[in-house]
């Protein structure tokens, strides 16, 4: 069995392909897990059916890899954690969450933010992070292994300041965003195929993060003010 | 008629959602905001009534006449039933 430590949970994965563990590397630890997942050949088959776009080469070690998030997502609510689609940084030791559709300039934006600060930004997660609330009540944005294409991974927890909405934009331009606005595009980027009792939790984790980080859309060029702009809203001056 | 059994009813950053749930979020995605009589609407929904029905309690709540409320009604019911949402 593999063990890998996320979020501050000792996790036990079942698998059968060698990919998952190639994957996992920075996190393996040992220690008694707090939960385990087991991968069934069911579980691999759905992840096939459920892609959208099946990229290249696709093996059944990949495959495995995103139903091993899958499962250990379902488990999280009970844990006061969940996964969230989003690219997170990390400005001087506080986080940032960043959501878009595909194609938007996600990337971009995070690479500006690079050349605008230089070491005082670096990445947490490009993809999957996973937000876990703490018993003083604060919200920690984790590295996980699924860190998306540009395999944007380290194996960190850091304070979640604010999570910003991303969209194209002619100018860069930022609204700040009350919990109501804020509440469906926050809900869209969360697990929430699950048994009642799941959905129930997560969707009471969801309330607490909005009524806890600053919540933002910002429109967007492809240029570095853009994150000049966005560090004004998310820090002030 | 009746809604569906499955979905779950929260409140998220003030706003009401119904989110499906088990078997029945692999034949619905998505969720549902509810919002003004929605919210009466979908709770008259969890016993099996009558569109009249449901109209005598949005008139209990709602200072609106029976005309308006009908209207509500039958536009809120027919979403539900086009999504396959409604039993009976």
């Amino acid at each position: 069995m593999l063990i890998v430590g996320i979020a501050g949970l000792v996790i036990g994965i079942e698998h059968r392909y060698p990919y998952l563990a190639k994957h996992c590397t920075a996190y393996q630890t040992d220690g008694t897990p707090d939960f385990t997942v087991t991968v069934t050949d069911k579980m691999i088959e759905d992840e096939l059916a459920r892609a959208e776009t099946i990229p290249e080469g696709v093996t059944p070690g990949y495959l495995e890899s995103l139903a091993v998030a899958r499962a250990i997502a379902h488990r999280l609510p009970g844990y006061d954690a969940f996964l969230f689609h989003a690219a997170v940084i990390e400005y001087k030791g506080e986080a940032i969450a960043f959501t878009a559709p595909s194609g938007t300039g996600k990337s971009t934006h995070i690479k500006n933010w690079k050349r605008a600060f230089g070491a005082d930004v670096d990445i947490v997660n490009g993809d999957k992070p996973i937000l876990r609330f703490g018993s003083d009540g604060t919200l920690t944005a984790y590295g996980t292994p699924w860190a998306g294409k540009e395999g944007w991974s380290r194996n960190v927890g850091r304070p979640l300041k604010a999570v910003v909405f991303l969209e194209r934009g002619k100018e860069d331009r930022v609204v700040p965003l009350s919990p109501a606005d804020a509440a469906l595009p926050v809900m869209n980027q969360i697990l929430l195929e699950s048994d009642p009792e799941t959905v129930a939790e997560t969707l009471a984790l969801a309330d607490r993060m909005l009524g806890t980080v600053g919540l933002f859309r910002l429109a967007c060029t492809p240029d570095v003010g853009s994150a000049l702009v966005a560090k004004q809203a998310v820090f002030g001056k | 008629m009746k809604i569906v059994p499955g979905f779950v009813v929260r409140e998220v950053g003030g706003k009401t959602f119904a989110v499906a749930t088990g078997a029945l979020a692999k034949k619905f995605h998505g969720m549902i905001t509810l919002a003004g009589s929605g919210k009466e609407i979908w709770e008259a929904l969890q016993e099996d009534v009558t569109e009249e029905q449901i109209v005598d309690k949005l008139l209990d709540v709602y200072d609106v006449d029976r005309e308006t409320a009908a209207r509500d009604v039958s536009a809120f019911v027919s979403k539900l039933r086009e999504a396959g949402l409604l039993l009976g």
